[in-house]
């Protein structure tokens, strides 16, 4: 009866409602918006730099000052044979020196990372590479021997084009330098920090280095969508803890060099998650979504206020209909739910209208080509920003939303509550 | 029966008689490849001591002109100094203006890049590229293939006017900037032509030094034209190839102060 009451003036007063519901909805718009742009930048970048830094979780091997891990299989195996929430999980060979170098047509380009991949194994992970020309199919099977995924923009500084042979120079871990022509099997979009990297077959790059067959510097674990990574990451380091030697967890990249001996004598394990690698990116993440909460907050103040002021005006002029109310038997605690009730309904219909706005506008920047340039590449996806929606983030605005209302709302419907019938029938408004 | 014994007999006779044979082969053999190793070395040692400069220090004037395939050309000047006895060597460039100050300082193990724009030290690899072209740092050390290298395969060819002998060698360290090289070396110990390779065997560079400069009683290089195999582009169904040309100048074995060799002359020489 009262949730009826409630609707019914809700409806009834629409049109005095209509300011304060425009602005609980343009308020959800808005923090729908932001809250979904600044997780999906944070998704687009993790997902880059999975692909950068061997997966969301990757695990290293030291060993008297080198980086190795000898035999990669007993450590993918048990994880592959654990409940961790993994996708994937492939043995790497990083080239981590930074005197790599791509030769072609007169000109090279110092590559800061060769990626030597088991391509069948990081086939999903990789084929969200955005190519300009080509793909990762052509690096599979025999047909992907000798072949290299380069960046477009190596690929446009060497003025190399797919099927071109380029010659690539390292040095191996005696530092003698070596070379190898690859054919370019793929072009990939990919600028800023993840850009200058060249992906090829972990096998030739294991025979150019003179390493042995089986061994791999990292251990990649791809983690299902939604996976809280570091607690992923925990749970890695906790497993492997049992049958091999690990080094205590790595929270952010700068701590690397104070948690991790690399001159260990006996072949040790670091496992590290995207999020510990991105920490810097994470701050500046971080940041933006702290700025927008501020945003958000000092919207909802505003619109807490604008509902206080509306609601005291609304009592005024709805003081004979309380006395109405009071005198049909209603308890003091029934008018001030009634009022609470409105104000609840007002902010989940406005928020919910306030979220399908939001969801279509962030759906129209989506469209936005922003480009490649290096700032915003790092964010964006193909050029275009990404925006992730989850419902526990909207559950939690939505909550907030009602929570600020309601709490505007309070003081107004329980002074509502406390108004003598007859006094308030003898009102002439 | 008996002539199957005999034939047993026979048999063992002729096994025995091949045994003694190629032990003989092998123990004649033997000290014939020794030395022949033991002449290998030599000839290595006479290649360093002839461009290597114990008793002094020598300084130059080194032009560096780079021309890439693509046509533009860049000139570095750099003034060099280097100390072979205590293997130091000290390179500063003069020019281009935008580089002048610039130093690479060998001391120790260790190879310093000196930049005075911020006025940082780096470490460099003797086998970094020096200034982006063709020549490693590792050119400006004292020579040392007898240490490095083994003989692994010897042929005579004539280059031009000069005849030569054709060594390849095989890195027996680390520290060998290449691991396969092959020398083409004239009659008075002189290397001519050089060939580096690559581990997997492809041909990185060649370097030619058709002219040397006697300075006092030693031998240093007036010209090297250096070919860089990685670097090069196909004009006209013509491979044009990097090309570095180094014109030493003004050289002289005075002996240099040993601040010279120092990061502190680094830091003064440019303030």
């Amino acid at each position: 009866m009262v949730a009826y009451l409630a609707l019914r003036n809700l409806l009834l007063q629409r049109k005095r409602y209509a300011l304060m519901a425009a602005a609980v909805l343009l308020g959800f718009a808005l923090v729908t918006l932001l809250t979904a742009s600044a997780r999906g930048a944070m998704d687009t970048v993790q997902t880059k730099a999975a692909r950068y830094f061997s997966g969301h979780v990757s695990i290293t091997g030291f060993l008297e000052g080198r980086q190795q891990i000898e035999q990669p299989g007993p450590v993918v195996q048990q994880l592959v044979n654990s409940d961790l929430p993994y996708r994937t999980v492939a043995p790497r060979t990083v080239y981590y020196r930074q005197d790599s170098r791509l030769f072609f047509g007169g000109q090279s380009i110092r590559q800061r990372r060769l990626v030597g991949a088991d391509f069948d194994l990081e086939r999903q992970e990789l084929g969200t590479l955005d190519f300009s020309a080509g793909g990762i199919d052509r690096m599979q099977g025999e047909e992907g021997e000798h072949g290299v995924l380069i960046s477009e923009v190596a690929a446009n500084l060497l003025g190399a084009q797919l099927g071109d042979d380029v010659q690539l120079f390292l040095t191996t871990d005696d530092g003698q330098p070596n070379t190898a022509t690859l054919v370019v099997h793929g072009i990939f979009r990919e600028t800023g920090i993840f850009g200058y990297v060249t992906y090829m077959r972990s096998a030739d790059l294991k025979r150019l280095l003179q390493r042995p067959p089986d061994a791999a510097t990292d251990i990649a674990v791809y983690v299902r969508p939604g996976t809280d990574i570091p607690a992923a990451a925990g749970a890695v380091r906790r497993r492997l803890d049992t049958d091999f030697r690990v080094f205590p967890p790595v929270l952010r990249r700068g701590e690397f060099s104070s948690v991790v001996d690399r001159s260990v004598e006996e072949e040790t394990l670091a496992v590290v998650s995207v999020d510990a690698q991105l920490a810097e990116i994470r701050d500046l993440v971080d940041a933006f979504l702290m700025v927008s909460n501020f945003v958000v907050a000092l919207f909802m103040i505003i619109v807490m206020f604008g509902i206080l002021n509306t609601y005291r005006v609304l009592l005024h002029q709805r003081t004979r209909e309380i006395g109405t109310m009071r005198a049909l038997g209603m308890s003091r605690g029934g008018v001030k739910l009634v009022f609470l009730l409105e104000a609840a309904a007002l902010a989940v219909i406005a928020s919910l209208i306030g979220f399908l706005l939001g969801a279509v506008i962030t759906f129209l920047v989506g469209l936005i080509d922003f480009g490649t340039g290096p700032a915003v590449a790092m964010f964006t996806e193909r050029g275009r920003l990404q925006f992730t929606i989850r419902v526990q983030a909207v559950a939690v605005n939505l909550g907030l939303m009602v929570a600020a209302v309601l709490f505007a709302a309070w003081g107004p419907a329980h002074r509502a509550s406390r108004l003598d019938p007859v006094e308030a029938l003898r009102k002439n408004t | 029966m008996g002539n199957m014994t005999m034939d047993k007999n026979q048999q063992k006779r002729a096994a025995g008689a091949l045994l003694a044979v190629l032990a003989l082969a092998l123990f004649a053999g033997l000290p014939a490849y020794a030395l022949e190793a033991q002449q290998h070395q030599q000839t290595l040692e006479r290649i360093d001591r002839a461009i290597n400069i114990l008793d002094t220090d020598l300084s130059a004037e080194y032009t560096i002109e780079k021309r890439d395939p693509r046509g533009s050309s860049s000139t570095t000047v750099a003034a060099v100094f280097r100390r072979d006895r205590t293997e130091q060597f000290l390179v500063l460039i003069l020019e281009p203006a935008v580089d002048k100050g610039r130093g690479y300082l060998k001391s120790g193990d260790n190879i310093w890049l000196y930049d005075p724009a911020d006025r940082t030290f780096t470490f460099t690899s003797a086998r970094d590229r020096f200034q982006n072209s063709s020549i490693r740092t590792s050119d400006f050390e004292r020579s040392n293939f007898a240490g490095n290298y083994r003989v692994v395969g010897t042929d005579s060819e004539q280059l031009g006017r000069f005849d030569t002998r054709v060594l390849e060698l095989e890195a027996t360290t680390d520290r060998a900037a290449f691991p396969q090289v092959k020398l083409w070396v004239s009659d008075d110990d002189l290397v001519r032509k050089r060939e580096d390779y690559s581990l997997s065997g492809q041909l990185l560079r060649t370097t030619a030094i058709p002219s040397y400069q006697r300075v006092r009683d030693r031998m240093v290089p007036a010209q090297m034209v250096i070919v860089d195999h990685l670097v090069h582009r196909t004009v006209e169904g013509r491979r044009v190839y990097e090309r570095t040309t180094v014109t030493v100048r003004n050289p002289s074995l005075a002996r240099v102060s040993d601040a010279i060799y120092t990061r502190d002359y680094l830091e003064r020489v440019t303030r």
